[in-house]
């Protein structure tokens, strides 16, 4: 089976100019943020935001800078940033998005999408065709839900 | 009964531990409390460790953490987030590391060459000051991150004194590093040729070292890639990454030449040519912690108080060279760069702290067989210059961020 | 601020003799599976079902006595080739792979501590218990988020 049976199609996505706020506001009434597909025009995806990106905005830019760099002993405290309102309007999508990521075509079996799954740590990842079109977002449990169907477990 | 080298690295990291916690308890960076706990567990002190586990067999650790800061600072040079960084900053930090650099090493040869007048003993300012001269140098360049970031973050300091002072620094131990790697090749050469002296082998030899190194780091670094691949979990995946770090530290240092610069360009390969390949370093990510522990208490541990005696005024004049370099270079930087006039004046005040990269780097010389004749004497003079430092930068960086007004008086009542 | 001011309270939650295969079925629309809470008859929590549990369910030498043993192949088995009984979705209970050793906070912990806990353990999520142990709900990084943004003035909706 692959990757395009077993995805959710219908998933809000945004734009690079998308502001923080708006963002924010499609998903005010979410508990658990999914991953979000950012498109250019033609539908192609180039980038993803994830929970991970919206903590970093909320980290000062000090322990941004210094991610990288040995025994800064950066203490994440999102709780101790000075926050204007302001940053709503201010900060893009395309500032905090992931333009670096990792993407499945749609004819990728669902053991190998699977697997990158596990090896990358990801709940979740953005499906494309070949000219990097964005189709959807498969979830880890899509695959396990697949499976146990396939099985005849339930 | 005699410690082994297990339980020595048992005590070390139990100890570092909860140096670590108080140091941070009372505004010091973790690596200050490691050395604190090593120094108390030295032979000199508590004779916890044992000389000959510390001197000798505890080495292989030592290459172990300078290969993983080496890969992770490697990894830290992404292109694209090096393209971003300023012109200015470039300039700056390009000035107060290498005039640092100078100053220490001119005032390390003066103080060396000074006694040789009265008992004509050449040989000590040839075959010790020289070297060391250099190797000091270059170790000065580095500026240590989490001091100046604890004071930042403690008085939410802000503006543009602060904005040029996290970049710089964010660059300096990545060039303390090459700076070093660099030494060390020439001070090797010149050690080993003593005899037949000349001028094209003196740089010439060094640069083939230096190259190889960088050669065998990038091969390694497609290597890794590729094989990395066959990696399902990420623990499968530290396993090779892991490995392959070891294998760049021992191979070059099999070959004489610099497991510094082979790894770094590991690093670099892996983060640039590696595509998806932020894993490849969030695995170190997990067991740095452990390693740097042991590491920095051990580092405190080669605390000789014999040969502090005289390592002391060598200490001195480190940071005496370092303090006047930084500042001046700094100086000139900003005015090469045009930078604003309160970062003209106080950036160099702001630079001082150092302390984690200075002191991995003066290990990694004193382990180097070819420097034995003063390894001790580095070590223990390094360790005397951070401590010094320790007490006096952080205010100085303070006072420099208060001067420039970016450190805001607290005007707010304190609560009850 | 208090963790039950930001708490969700409609949280799914499953007893202990639940299948597999009825735990399945409810999330079969969920992409991704979130941490669920198990609770006893007087909703005392005590356990938890997170995703990993799920898939070790799936693999009989991850199961039971075995967890804890070291060196024990770590690496799974590839779960499409596994040789599973269709029975075994009702055999198996939420009770036989349940997480009993879990992480949780009280419901007036602070966010702060709240954030550090799920940080140090990489979660998203934690159950909210009260001080008796029973459940009140749970509690996420992305509601923690939100709080924030709300708290400052960016989001005012």
């Amino acid at each position: 089976m692959q990757v395009k049976e077993a995805m959710k199609k219908d998933v809000i996505k945004v734009k690079r100019s998308t502001s923080l706020k708006n963002l924010l506001i499609l998903f005010k009434d979410f508990h658990a943020l999914p991953l979000i597909p950012v498109i250019a025009e033609n539908e192609q995806l180039v980038g993803v935001v994830s929970l991970d990106n919206l903590v970093e905005i909320l980290k000062s830019q000090e322990s941004k800078l210094f991610r990288n760099i040995i025994f800064a002993e950066v203490d994440e405290d999102i709780f101790d940033l000075e926050r204007v309102p302001s940053m709503g309007e201010l900060i893009l999508v395309d500032d905090m998005m992931s333009a670096n990521f990792i993407s499945l075509k749609e004819d990728t079996p669902l053991e190998k999408a699977y697997s990158i799954m596990r090896l990358h740590n990801k709940d979740q990842l953005p499906v494309v065709d070949k000219a990097n079109k964005f189709l959807g977002i498969i979830g880890i449990f899509d695959i396990i839900w697949n499976m146990v169907k396939e099985k005849g477990i339930a | 009964m005699e410690t082994g080298p297990l339980l020595a690295i048992g005590i070390l990291i139990i100890g570092g531990y909860f140096g670590g916690i108080i140091a941070n308890k009372i505004g010091f960076p973790k690596v200050s409390g490691y050395l604190v706990v090593g120094i108390l567990l030295s032979p000199s002190v508590l004779n916890l460790i044992p000389e000959m586990l510390i001197n000798k067999n505890l080495n292989v650790i030592i290459d172990m953490a300078l290969g993983i800061v080496a890969y992770l600072v490697g990894g830290s040079f992404h292109l694209d987030s090096l393209k971003k960084i300023r012109k200015d900053i470039g300039w700056v930090t390009f000035f107060e590391a290498s005039s640092a650099g100078l100053f220490v090493a001119l005032l390390i040869l003066l103080f060396g060459f000074f006694p040789t007048l009265f008992n004509g003993n050449r040989e000590f300012f040839i075959k010790t000051c020289i070297p060391m001269a250099l190797i000091c140098g270059a170790i000065s360049a580095a500026t240590a991150p989490a001091a100046v970031m604890a004071i930042i973050r403690e008085y939410k300091a802000r503006g543009s004194l602060t904005t040029t002072l996290l970049a710089v620094i964010a660059l300096d131990d990545a060039i303390a590093i090459i700076f070093t790697a660099i030494a060390i090749s020439i001070a090797q050469v010149w050690l080993g040729s003593m005899e037949l002296f000349s001028l094209s082998k003196m740089f010439l030899l060094p640069l083939i070292y230096i190259i190889t190194s960088i050669i065998i780091g990038g091969i390694s670094g497609f290597f890794l890639i590729n094989i990395s691949k066959l990696a399902k979990t990420k623990q499968t995946l530290l396993v090779i990454v892991f490995g392959m770090i070891m294998f760049c530290v021992g191979i070059t240092k099999m070959l004489n030449i610099s497991p510094l610069l082979a790894v770094m360009a590991l690093g670099f390969t892996v983060i640039n040519k590696g595509g998806y390949s932020k894993d490849m370093f969030r695995v170190i990510d997990d067991i740095e912690d452990v390693i740097f522990a042991v590491f920095f208490t051990l580092a405190g541990a080669h605390f000789n108080l014999e040969v502090m005696k005289i390592a002391w005024a060598w200490g001195l004049i480190i940071v005496l060279g370092r303090f006047s370099g930084k500042f001046l270079g700094a100086k000139m930087g900003a005015i090469v760069a045009g930078s604003p006039l309160v970062v003209r004046k106080y950036l160099g005040l702001g630079l001082l702290p150092k302390a984690g990269v200075t002191v991995g780097l003066s290990l990694l010389i004193a382990q180097n067989p070819n420097f034995t004749n003063f390894a001790s004497l580095l070590v223990n003079a390094m360790l005397a210059s951070v401590i010094i430092n320790e007490l006096i930068a952080p205010p100085l960086t303070k006072y420099a961020l208060f001067k420039a007004g970016e450190i805001i008086v607290k005007s707010e009542p304190e609560k009850l | 601020m208090q963790v039950k001011e930001i708490i969700k309270k409609d949280v799914v939650k499953v007893k202990r003799s639940v299948s597999l295969k009825n735990l399945l079925i409810l999330f079969k629309d969920f992409h991704t599976f979130p941490l669920v809470p198990v609770v006893d008859e007087k909703d005392i929590l005590v356990g938890i079902v997170s995703l990993q549990n799920v898939i070790d369910a799936f693999q009989p030498h991850k199961a039971g006595p075995f967890r804890t043993i070291a060196f024990l192949e770590r690496d799974e088995a590839d779960m499409f080739d596994l040789e599973i009984l269709s029975e075994v979705g009702s055999l198996i209970l939420v009770d036989d792979f349940m997480e009993r050793g879990y992480i949780s906070v009280e419901e007036d912990s602070s966010l702060e501590h709240a954030y550090h806990l799920m940080k140090l353990h990489s979660l998203d999520f934690l159950p909210v218990i009260d001080r008796a142990g029973k459940l009140e709900g749970m509690i996420g990084v992305f509601d923690l988020i939100l709080m924030l943004f709300r708290q400052k003035g960016v989001l005012t909706v």
